[in-house]
């Protein structure tokens, strides 16, 4: 098993896809660690693959899927230059098809020590339907591993 | 191309914009097999230009440590002026800023012209996934002293 080197993963946001519990999981690792046992570089490149594939890149609407507005706030209020602040469907550009797809989309926002925090993004507004896959995604559900607030998952162990 | 007079802050601003969708569509091409090996969004982007002629223009993101930085480059890393490893940085070269004056350094060598790092003007960072502008960090600070 190949995994991804620390310089590789200081220096560029990895789309990360796991299951947790029975829930579709993407996360977006914008700089920050990855979780050890998720670190299987080959097997996330499939996956990425596929999602790529199956993703309509084009379709910029909401539709089917729940926003936290909380996250779109939250990277507008950190850009001091007004001016500069990206539009709603850049912010959200990454993470809504992934929702489309089924999956709960998160961005890590920091990591301390071992633990890093994540904000939910988008996820979808229906009940689960899991994204059809070839390859089996890696499970990671340790609840050790796992912090849960109000039903949404904002810190996993690394 | 050649220019009769530097890149304006702003038109750099664009240029790094623009730059990041071509980064965005260069990752999706790779994983459906189409084009090249930009399997990951590079975390951040920017662009940055020469004062003096010919007034290139080169744009970079971050990535791991370049393994032959630019001499000039090389001589501003804070280790290298103050001899010590710094503790608390971004490690040297990882940033977008020195790979894009890696690029405009090299470029200028090859026609023959010497600029400082202090004659590179930067554009704003830019985070890839949603081109919100970054801060630059304290390693790039040090090593290009025009950074605030
Ligand atoms: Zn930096």
């Amino acid at each position: 098993m190949t995994k991804y080197r620390s310089g590789y993963i200081q220096t560029h946001c990895i789309d990360i896809f796991f299951d947790y519990h029975g829930t579709p999981m993407h996360i977006l690792t914008n700089g920050n660690a990855i979780p050890d046992t998720l670190n299987n570089k080959e097997l996330n490149r499939r996956i990425q693959s596929e999602v790529t594939i199956k993703t309509n890149w084009n379709d910029q609407s909401e539709y089917g899927v729940i926003v936290n507005e909380s996250y779109v706030e939250y990277v507008k209020e950190s850009i001091v230059e007004k001016d500069y602040t990206p539009s709603r469907n850049t912010i959200l550009r990454l993470f809504v098809p992934m929702a489309k797809l089924g999956f709960y989309s998160y961005v890590c926002i920091n990591t301390n020590e071992h633990i890093s925090h994540y904000m939910l993004v988008a996820r979808p507004s229906e009940q689960i339907v899991k994204p059809i896959l070839r390859e089996r995604l890696p499970i990671f559900d340790a609840i050790s591993n796992i912090i849960m607030q109000d039903g949404i998952i904002t810190e996993f162990q690394t | 191309m050649t220019r009769n007079r530097p890149y304006t802050k702003q038109q750099l601003d664009r240029i790094g914009l623009a730059y990041i969708g071509s980064l965005i569509n260069n990752v999706r091409r790779c994983r459906i097999g189409q084009h090249g090996n930009a399997w990951d969004y590079p975390a951040v982007a920017v662009a940055c230009s020469s004062n003096k002629t010919p007034f290139y223009m080169r744009k970079g993101h971050s990535c791991e440590s370049l393994r032959n930085p630019h001499p000039t480059l090389f001589a501003s890393y804070p280790s290298t002026k103050k001899g010590t490893t710094p503790k608390r940085y971004t490690r040297e070269g990882h940033c977008a800023e020195p790979h894009a004056a890696h690029k405009l350094l090299n470029a200028m060598t090859k026609s023959n012209k010497t600029i400082l790092v202090s004659d590179i003007l930067f554009g704003k960072a830019f985070r890839v996934i949603d081109c919100s502008p970054v801060a630059y960090c304290s390693t790039c600070r040090k090593t290009f002293p025009q950074l605030k």
